[in-house]
């Protein structure tokens, strides 16, 4: 249960990381200054380039963090208990019955030698009191609930037996067997065929209805955020650089990375729109530029940009921007049009 | 097809496939017949285990055949056994940059060893011509004497294509060449995709899984599923009036950016069938919302669509595909 009726079920504040970097004691930034929220029952996207910091982000709320890498400050509350502060074994109740994750890759995050039933068997007793018969039967509930067909069959199989989108169906149901209120999804459709992948998204959206769980969900793919999330979080090199509610996101950015974005995604019913790409390359970690990180890409960067703090401003109407030249972007997408 | 540069007719690549002690043969590629015009990009679409790949392997002779034949510019197309002079004519761009390019030479030293095995250019012309390359595919020459782990992804691409276009290619083979990159990097490559078709001539061979890149960088399209193409034609025949139930469902597949309110994406159901164990008659069939018994009967040949202009062929293997009601894009209410 939430604190308070109008607190966000998680809030993260000004979250740092660091990355200590191979073979020196040099420390590298690779989140900063993060802030973002997810209230009860809704759905945000975290979108961004590869080594954005998106998965880090995911991995640093569930305490998951590959050795070498720590938050170093900020805090993430998760119904008002600060998780960066906690005991470890808070932390370990809150996974699986609050806090959980679906990866991208089922193959890689499943058990290769465990049937799949027992997976989802062992997710389930391990925050709940049940007998196995009593697990068991909840494992096939949820199976038939995640649209696995002949689910006592495919229960007894192994991960390598299924297919990539029974697999992932697989992975869901271990994921819920303790009914969270947060689900971190990690691109869990990128590594699907598109049919597959529009059969996940109908289950995604089928289940955020009917169970009433929030969602944080990472992707690169701005067109399933449009499906599936009411806001969403822009990243770039480590900072969140606009968030908004996604419509209004798409229909005029606010930040020249997020048109570019925009700009670049290919769309199947528009011909007549030019592609165009963002020019440059996304910067890599250790190598991230001086003052706004965008600026080395981006068209509207005036000399004020190559230096200074650029932080996430509230800019009206609940969407927020780290951009200083949000009037030149919007002219400029009023004289082109965006799509 | 006078115009044709590359022909398959009636191709079929076979993989032996090994439950316990037996083997069967499984068809990759099943009766393909296709053609690409001179100068044209041609788009193969369709999900894993269609056989696109299969298909783009065999053009450049990394597969061989089990039936059909091929015929390029007017000769007859071997499967792997080919002289050195046609495999300079036919080259290929993979889907991973970071895999295809030697990790320990410089960009240069693998330029320069296509240029030495092949010896159709003159040594003392061979620097020159890296950077003449590097310029066609937009990148500093500085970057010549980079490794590739020194560059991004975006990079390494280019380097895999200017590696391509070293012997003036007259047919390229990409196989998935941007399902690997940052959507930001990705509209460059296809961009210069365009550029280097129009400006060099090269036919281009464009394997994709995705039907938006396909939309916007090809003539024309052939969808694959399960080793057969069960839909072919132009790009704007194919997308605006797609005649196959799978193309279809390919198309309501995916997710829009700016989708109408409360509209999700549409799915056909289940998954496709394996190779080993395919539905008798049509293989979509088994996730069809139009089939009848007659598509479990009798497998269906690609059908010249009636409306197609005289010109422009445009075929669909489904039996119904000259019944079915105008496409107007499906989205199921939330």
């Amino acid at each position: 249960m939430t604190t308070s009726s109008t607190a966000p079920l998680l809030e993260v504040e000004n979250l740092c990381v660091e990355v200590t970097v191979v073979g020196g004691k040099k420390t590298e930034p690779a989140l900063r200054d993060v802030s973002f929220s997810v209230a009860a029952g809704e759905a945000v996207g975290l979108v961004g380039e590869s080594g954005s910091g998106k998965s880090l982000t995911l991995r640093t709320l569930l305490g998951i963090l590959p050795a070498g890498i720590k938050a170093t400050s900020g805090r993430v509350l998760f119904e008002g208990v600060d998780l960066l502060k906690a005991p470890k074994r808070t932390v370990n109740a809150l996974r699986g019955t609050g806090i959980t994750m679906i990866f991208q890759e089922p193959m890689t995050s499943l058990n290769p030698i465990a049937k799949v039933g027992e997976q989802i068997i062992d997710a389930a007793r391990a925050k709940h009191s049940w007998s196995k018969a009593d697990a068991r039967d909840h494992a096939l509930r949820l199976a038939k609930q995640m649209g696995i067909p002949d689910p006592e069959n495919v229960l007894s199989l192994y991960p390598h037996e299924l297919s990539g989108g029974l697999r992932q169906r697989v992975m869901i149901a271990a994921a819920l067997a303790c009914q969270p209120k947060l689900v971190l999804c990690d691109e869990p459709t990128t590594a699907l065929d598109v049919t597959i992948q529009a059969q996940i998204i109908q289950l995604l959206a089928k289940l955020k209805d009917e169970l009433g769980m929030s969602m944080l969900y990472v992707t690169h793919d701005l067109a399933v955020v449009a499906q599936l999330c009411q806001r969403l979080e822009v990243m770039y090199a480590g900072s969140i650089v606009e968030s908004g509610s996604v419509a209004e996101v798409f229909r005029k950015p606010n930040h020249p990375y997020t048109q570019g974005l925009v700009n670049a995604t290919p769309d199947v019913d528009d011909v007549v729109t030019d592609l165009a790409g963002i020019r440059g390359n996304a910067p890599t970690l250790g190598n991230w530029p001086e003052g706004c990180a965008f600026h080395p890409r981006c068209d509207y960067a005036s000399d004020e940009c190559r230096s200074g703090e650029f932080p996430l401003q509230d800019v009206g109407e609940g969407r927020k921007s780290a951009c200083i030249h949000i009037d030149a972007l919007h002219r400029a997408i009023e004289n082109a049009g965006v799509r | 097809m006078s115009d044709s540069i590359l022909e398959l007719n009636d191709v079929t690549v076979s993989f032996m496939a090994r439950r316990g002690k037996t083997k069967t043969p499984i068809h990759a590629a099943d009766h393909v017949t296709l053609f690409v015009r001179r100068g044209e990009i041609f788009g193969l679409v369709g999900e894993s285990g269609s056989g696109k790949s299969t298909l783009a392997r065999l053009v450049v002779g990394l597969n061989s055949a089990a039936g059909g034949s091929m015929v390029f510019d007017g000769e007859p197309l071997a499967g792997r056994k080919r002289s050195r002079s046609l495999r300079q004519r036919i080259q290929m761009v993979f889907q991973d940059p970071y895999s295809s390019l030697d990790p320990r030479m410089t960009v240069r030293q693998q330029l320069m060893e296509i240029l030495r095995v092949h010896d159709s250019v003159p040594s003392s012309e061979r620097d020159a011509l890296c950077e003449t390359i590097f310029r066609r595919v937009e990148l500093p020459s500085s970057l010549l004497d980079a490794r590739p782990r020194q560059m991004s992804g975006g990079q390494r691409q280019r380097v895999a294509i200017a590696r391509a276009l070293l012997l003036s290619p007259e047919l390229l083979v990409a196989d998935e060449p941007v399902s690997a990159l940052d959507v930001s990097v990705q509209a460059g490559i296809i961009k210069l995709f365009a550029d280097l078709r129009s400006r060099l001539g090269v036919t281009i061979f464009f394997i994709a899984h995705d039907l938006a890149v396909v939309r916007h960088l090809c003539d024309r399209v052939a969808v694959m599923y399960m080793g057969k193409i069960v839909e072919e034609g132009t790009t704007s025949d194919l997308f605006s009036n797609p005649r196959h139930p799978y193309t279809r469902a390919l198309l309501d597949s995916i997710p829009r950016l700016h989708p109408d309110a409360h509209e999700l994406v549409s799915a056909p159901e289940g998954e496709p069938p394996s190779l080993t164990r395919l539905p008798s008659g049509c293989r979509f069939r088994s996730r069809c919302p139009f089939a009848t018994e007659k598509c479990a009967n009798e497998e269906p040949e690609l059908i010249e669509i009636s409306s197609s202009a005289p010109d422009a062929s445009h075929q669909a293997a489904c039996h119904y595909a000259n019944e079915l009601e105008a496409y107007v894009g499906r989205s199921v209410a939330r």
